[in-house]
């Protein structure tokens, strides 16, 4: 489209003020912003890969009704472009909820009703460096998925973030352990035939867009604290590590305050791995020791004693609830 | 089947910290490699080097004659075998192991052959129809075993595969993929922290600490010929006792003192002492718990100065034998395993003979093994 050559033809035809100007991608908004204060107005912007077009009017010039025809002869322009699929218009939905939580679904995908419940999955690639691109993982997730077309929706949202919605009657039933064993089979799959790291993560079944866009929030703020409490950490649900994504959340200065006062009731020492491992396990199972104790495969009063030992080591029982969770904050903060 | 060289590899982070530092070796074609040490020593930075999903800072990777410092993971030939036993929960056994032949275009029949011969191998030719959620652990972790066997690739790269299984599976898994391996005839490189995986799977091992290899040998060689003494503390459970003490020359003899206590080393050893020049200078001495012997016929053979006498804190009775645990000879936590059929009591003193033809001798500044 040679916009330039639209804009002379605007101007010869109707004798009024307007002017085209192109530059990159980056440099549009600085620019506009130089010609609105000179008295510019702009009227229509184009794109695409990489080049930027203003058109810009000078508003006194043109009534009411020269702007509406002179919008409706550029928008024709504008949407001879491809549109924007379904995936993508959604992908820019969701990155927005992230500066703007309350953001309704762009109109074009509101009519995006689903009879029956989704499940939404966070994939994030955890290294960087790696040079492949979602474009190429789609093929994999489109053969592993059954019946992925048309009622499931790949959705890259950025170069390290991927989101995977499947109809629930693909997963099974709504049971929490089902969906999870999905997030491990879809984690393992990657693993293995991307032969990368990735970390999957999954949340609630939900019905509409609106709940879809809430659980993504959910699930972003979930990877982020897995990311710097958890880094080993690669499936989990969004029904996990709730204390994590509340001191993730917290400002750096109040996480140091906490740590402080934490420190201030009860200085610890440094804790050996195992002991780590048991008591995390112990926090997970809600304090629970025989279940604890099975998912250690450990005998239970192989896990008394080491629990004896940490009360020992650190003046606080960790099956008593406030010792463990002045424990768990210290292992929290402590550790990170 | 290939050989995997890795040439003065190093890992650096952008924050300078050195994961793995000149780690230089061969693997045969073949060969069953075990990687092992403590958290953070880099045994798994190493294995993720080879797999691709690590960046190498420096040096070379090389899987049978081909560079592949630049070849993305999945076109290196390799499969790995992760600590998870993940499925793909809406596929049968037979699917799960299908499908990442599908994905590369094997045929219907090379598919059938291939899995047929990996369930064969696996025992698991009458789970092909059952979905994952019908299994057990064990059986979860032979379809994952299984799905990496049928790609037949060039090396098979482990990551603690078995640290998920409870101890009774782990051991009988253990064996499972010895078998395995030599049933296949592939190169293993195998990751663990856990020393007894590594003394019971390995050709050969790799003990690495702080992103250094400390030694590479045969299990026996390890065992029995540490090249310092964290691989001496390392391997072997319970761990080597460690005593801090002089080398002294006495009537013709190389003594080892600590208190009051005097160890006299035999002829062959005093004089790898005597030559290396650590006569009259601080060393560590160390004994494995099993080469100390409260039997009286060892007693009688191996008189004084070659015992040292137990005042005994703990005893753990581990039915055919017995750890005793004891701390007077200078302060240091020491064990010893005994005859189970002593009937020993904490409180109690009891004889121990040393076996000093396998003690071990450290220089106590370098912690390197003189023997």
């Amino acid at each position: 489209m040679d916009w330039q050559k639209k804009a002379d033809e605007i101007a010869q035809a109707t004798g009024l003020p307007i002017r085209g100007m192109e530059c990159s991608n980056v440099e549009w908004e600085p620019l506009l912003l130089e010609q609105e204060r000179n008295g510019w107005e702009l009227i229509y912007l184009a794109q695409n890969e990489d080049r930027a077009f203003l058109f810009l009017i000078q508003p006194d010039y043109w009534d009411r009704a020269s702007r509406a025809l002179l919008e409706l002869y550029l928008t024709p322009a504008a949407t001879s472009q491809p549109p924007q699929s379904i995936a993508e218009q959604l992908a820019s939905w969701f990155q927005g909820l992230l500066d703007h939580p309350g953001t309704p679904p762009p109109r074009s995908v509101q009519q995006l009703t689903w009879r029956e419940k989704r499940v939404i999955f966070l994939v994030e690639r955890c290294r960087n460096e790696s040079k492949w691109t979602w474009e190429s993982v789609e093929p994999l997730l489109r053969d592993y998925i059954p019946d992925i077309q048309p009622t499931s929706l790949i959705i890259p949202l950025n170069p390290t973030h991927l989101l995977l919605i499947v109809p629930l009657s693909v997963i099974g039933t709504d049971g929490r352990e089902d969906t999870l064993e999905w997030a491990y089979g879809l984690q393992e799959l990657l693993a293995c035939e991307v032969l990368d790291s990735f970390r999957v993560l999954v949340g609630p079944p939900f019905s509409s867009l609106t709940d879809a866009g809430r659980t993504f929030i959910e699930l972003y703020h979930l990877s982020s604290a897995l990311q710097r409490f958890r880094p080993s950490k690669m499936v989990a649900a969004s029904w996990h590590y709730p204390l994590e994504r509340w001191a993730a959340m917290l400002p750096d200065a109040v996480a140091t305050g906490v740590l402080q006062a934490i420190s201030s009731v009860r200085a610890l020492p440094a804790l050996s791995t195992e002991q780590k491992e048991a008591l995390e396990t112990l926090f997970a199972h809600q304090l629970n020791v025989s279940e604890t104790a099975r998912q250690l495969y450990i005998h239970r009063n192989t896990l008394l004693y080491r629990l004896d030992k940490i009360t020992e080591a650190t003046g606080l029982d960790p099956r008593h609830f406030p010792d463990a969770v002045l424990l768990q904050l210290h292992l929290l903060f402590g550790q990170n | 089947m290939a050989k995997v060289i890795l040439n003065h590899v190093y890992k650096r982070y952008a924050n300078q910290v050195v994961a793995v530092d000149d780690f230089h070796l061969e693997i045969h074609d073949q060969e069953f490699l075990v990687l092992v040490g403590p958290s953070g020593c880099g045994k798994s930075t190493t294995l993720r080097m080879i797999a691709g999903l690590e960046e190498i800072s420096e040096g070379e990777l090389y899987i049978g004659d081909r560079l592949v410092n630049d070849v993305a993971p999945k076109d290196r030939d390799i499969a790995m075998v992760f600590q998870s036993y993940a499925l793909y929960p809406h596929m049968n056994v037979y699917e799960n192991m299908a499908f990442g032949l599908k994905l590369r275009k094997f045929s219907k029949s090379e598919i059938e052959q291939r899995i047929q011969e990996a369930a064969r191998i696996l025992d698991i030719a009458h789970l092909l129809d059952r979905k994952p959620k019908a299994l057990s652990g064990g059986q979860r972790q032979r379809v994952a075993l299984g799905r990496a066997i049928v790609r037949e690739p060039q090396v098979f790269l482990m990551d603690e595969p078995l640290s998920n299984l409870d101890a009774k599976l782990r051991v009988q898994m253990r064996t499972e993929i010895l078998k395995l391996h030599q049933r296949l005839n592939t190169t293993v490189i195998y990751v663990t922290h856990d020393q007894t995986e590594a003394m019971t799977m390995g050709d050969r091992i790799v003990v690495m600490k702080d992103g250094l290899i400390q030694q590479v040998a045969t299990p026996s060689d390890i065992y029995n010929h540490p090249v310092n003494q964290f691989v001496a503390s390392f391997i072997g459970s319970p761990s080597m006792n460690f005593l801090e003490g002089n080398l002294l020359e006495k009537d013709g003899h190389v003594i080892f003192q600590i208190d009051a206590v005097e160890i006299r080393f035999p002829e062959d050893k005093a004089k790898v002492l005597r030559d290396r020049g650590y006569v009259n200078k601080p060393v560590i001495f160390g004994i494995r718990p099993e080469d100390m012997y409260s039997e009286p016929s060892f007693l009688e053979a191996n008189p004084f100065p070659s015992t040292l006498v137990a005042e005994i804190d703990v005893v753990e009775n581990m039915g055919s034998e017995l750890y005793i645990y004891f701390h007077n000879i200078g302060g240091t936590q020491m064990v010893a395993r005994v005859d189970a059929r002593d009937a020993l009591k904490p409180r109690m003193s009891i004889q121990l003979g040393l076996d000093l033809s396998k003690c071990h001798v450290f220089d106590r500044e370098t912690q390197v093994a003189v023997f």
